[in-house]
């Protein structure tokens, strides 16, 4: 959607799209409505949403930060300035610990259900998860996605997201 | 492309927090006092054609106040991130805003008590502050070689900047014998350079960076951008000829072409919202949406009030839905957005997990604004058409009640960042500590 020219940037704003759309999914499920409402986990737009959660900020929080950590931030570090890395890379540290708790109890509630303790934690870690990605994602498409494309070329764009394809399976 | 590669040079674009803050926390409080004020002149508001007294003083306290210190605090952050240029100083910056401050205040003072000195005093200073504002925006704009549409847009709005000065100097020290038109015209045309003209275009240029910013959107397509880039600047020299030539035909030829510069400049906005990232976008776009619909108003009303279709009270509610409808509801609605936003940036990587940012404040505030921002809003508007001034003075107070929430909304979010702050600095050892 954003005029992203480098095939690598282009799958990282594809898999930032996703995740944005799983969590405006998450946020209206987990509105202030549902406070004393829990989910009811037989309905199977709640499981697929469950089961996206799972899958989808799995892949997130791990092929997703592990590429951009061990490959993007050094590198735009080296090549611009080290402030946006070192400030992504600490709030990788705050979302990945979240996104973790979220969905462990995404997977715990597709076999039990949920009750008020776990419906109680699941929307306070989804909440604070969906408003600190959010806020992750928009400040990753505002600067780290326009900084890669300026020092980047073709072919490195190329081999690099051979690798990020490849690590995220 | 993307408008803007916001964070690229971060650190450099930054301004120390409290710059921008300043402007913002002056524009809160300022606004508290306008409804304030506006409450007080409920009975002479409703018949206002121009003139010295209190509905003077509460118009300018929502312009200077409000509006002018919300684009200056604004512009200043944001002008640096967007072009990824630094500031060949700070200096402007922080002297503007006491220019600022003390000439608002002498200005309105002299307005509201006739004082013969002030107002001239006031004035100067004020005329000093938005210099170097000029100087300050017109350096980075110079250097800056993308973000056409913007930077065209803001170099617009420092031309109509330099026309509402000179206008209202000439105003204030009652110069008006030079100019091909009386007194009320001068003063209709300073409302349209300042409110069009400058607070206009810049808000036009900006929102095609600000509203892809939160919606996550590509800029809005060229052709809408370049259309409004056009037309409305068309509009607004128009305007000034038909306020000077007397010519009704042509202000009202004027308020076409600024509808289709609206419609232009919305269809754009529109295409963001549909296309962005984000959807969920919170009370804030409500509030902005709403000011868009009474943007859209704007040229109707003036095309109507040209022709003398909008009675007695005319003026006053084509400069109410002006100023108060679409300005004032639109800045308020970018604030509560920015203000977070901009405490959110500023406290990350300080080493302490940064609050959420709708922590940062209680949001039901925000509600409490919204709902009685909106009253006011159809409350003056409408006491102002029937003539009622108890609906004004009733509209008026919900405006100062919602204005109150809002302020303590903004001070809190101020409140929570010095807090995070002050944490980030004792866990942070001093120098000589590092064992």
């Amino acid at each position: 959607m954003h005029d992203l020219t480098l095939a690598l940037c282009i799958s990282l704003h594809e898999d930032h799209m996703t995740t944005l759309q799983l969590l405006e999914r998450l946020e209206a499920a987990l509105s202030p409505k549902s406070a004393q409402q829990p989910l009811d986990t037989g309905d199977m737009a709640v499981r697929n949403l469950l089961t996206d959660v799972a899958s989808v900020l799995k892949a997130e929080v791990t092929s997703h930060f592990a590429f951009e950590e061990e490959n993007l931030f050094p590198r735009f570090s080296e090549e611009l300035q080290s402030f946006v890395p070192e400030m992504l890379l600490g709030e990788h540290e705050i979302i990945r610990p979240l996104a973790n708790q979220t969905i462990d109890l995404a997977r715990q509630a597709l076999e039990e259900g949920f009750d008020a303790q776990s419906w109680a934690a699941f929307r306070e870690a989804g909440l604070e998860l969906a408003e600190r990605e959010v806020f992750h994602v928009q400040k990753e498409e505002m600067g780290f996605l326009p900084g890669l494309e300026q020092i980047l070329d073709e072919d490195e764009s190329t081999r690099l997201n051979v690798a990020y394809l490849q690590a995220k399976g | 492309m993307f408008p803007a590669a916001i964070l690229v040079g971060a650190p450099a674009q930054l301004l120390p927090p409290w710059i921008p803050y300043r402007f913002f926390l002056t524009a809160v409080l300022a606004h508290v006092a306008f409804w304030f004020m506006l409450a007080l002149a409920a009975d002479d508001l409703v018949g206002f054609t121009g003139g010295p007294g209190m509905v003077l003083g509460a118009l300018h306290m929502l312009t200077l106040g409000v509006l002018v210190s919300t684009v200056m605090g604004a512009a200043s952050q944001l002008t640096p991130v967007a072009t990824g240029l630094s500031h060949f100083s700070l200096l402007p910056i922080r002297v503007s805003w006491w220019l600022h401050v003390a000439g608002a205040l002498l200005l309105i003072y002299g307005f509201v008590t006739g004082d013969a000195w002030a107002a001239p005093a006031g004035g100067a200073l004020e005329a000093a502050a938005l210099l170097a504002f000029a100087l300050m925006l017109g350096d980075l704009l110079r250097r800056t070689s993308f973000l056409r549409v913007p930077v065209r847009f803001a170099w617009l709005s420092l031309l109509s900047l330099a026309g509402f000065l000179v206008l209202g100097l000439t105003l204030i020290f009652d110069f008006s014998g030079g100019f091909p038109a009386d007194r009320q015209g001068l003063a209709l045309a300073h409302l349209v350079l300042a409110a069009h003209g400058f607070m206009g275009l810049l808000v036009l240029g900006f929102s095609n960076i600000l509203v892809p910013m939160f919606a996550l959107s590509n800029s809005p397509p060229a052709a809408s951008a370049n259309a409004s880039l056009i037309l409305a600047p068309a509009a607004i020299a128009i305007a000034l000829g038909g306020i000077f030539s007397e010519l009704a035909w042509l202000t009202a030829l004027a308020a076409a072409i600024g509808l289709a510069a609206v419609a232009a400049h919305l269809h754009g906005m529109a295409w963001c919202l549909r296309n962005g990232q984000r959807k969920r976008l919170g009370l804030s776009f409500t509030l902005i949406k709403g000011a868009w619909v009474l943007l859209l108003l704007n040229p109707v009303l003036g095309g109507l009030l040209a022709f003398g279709l909008l009675g007695e009270t005319g003026p006053a509610l084509f400069g109410f839905a002006m100023l108060a409808g679409w300005l004032l509801t639109f800045l308020t609605g970018m604030l509560q957005r920015i203000v977070p936003f901009l405490a959110g940036m500023n406290m990350a990587g300080k080493g302490v997990k940064p609050p959420r940012l709708s922590q940062l404040a209680d949001e039901r505030l925000l509600g409490v604004h919204a709902w009685c921002h909106a009253a006011a809003i159809l409350a003056v508007a409408g006491g102002i058409a029937a003539g009622n001034p108890a609906i004004t003075l009733a509209g008026s107070l919900a405006g100062t009640a919602g204005s109150l929430a809002f302020a303590w909304y903004i001070i809190s979010v101020a409140r929570s960042f010095r807090a995070h702050q002050l944490a980030s600095r004792q866990q942070t050892p001093a120098p000589g500590n590092i064992s």
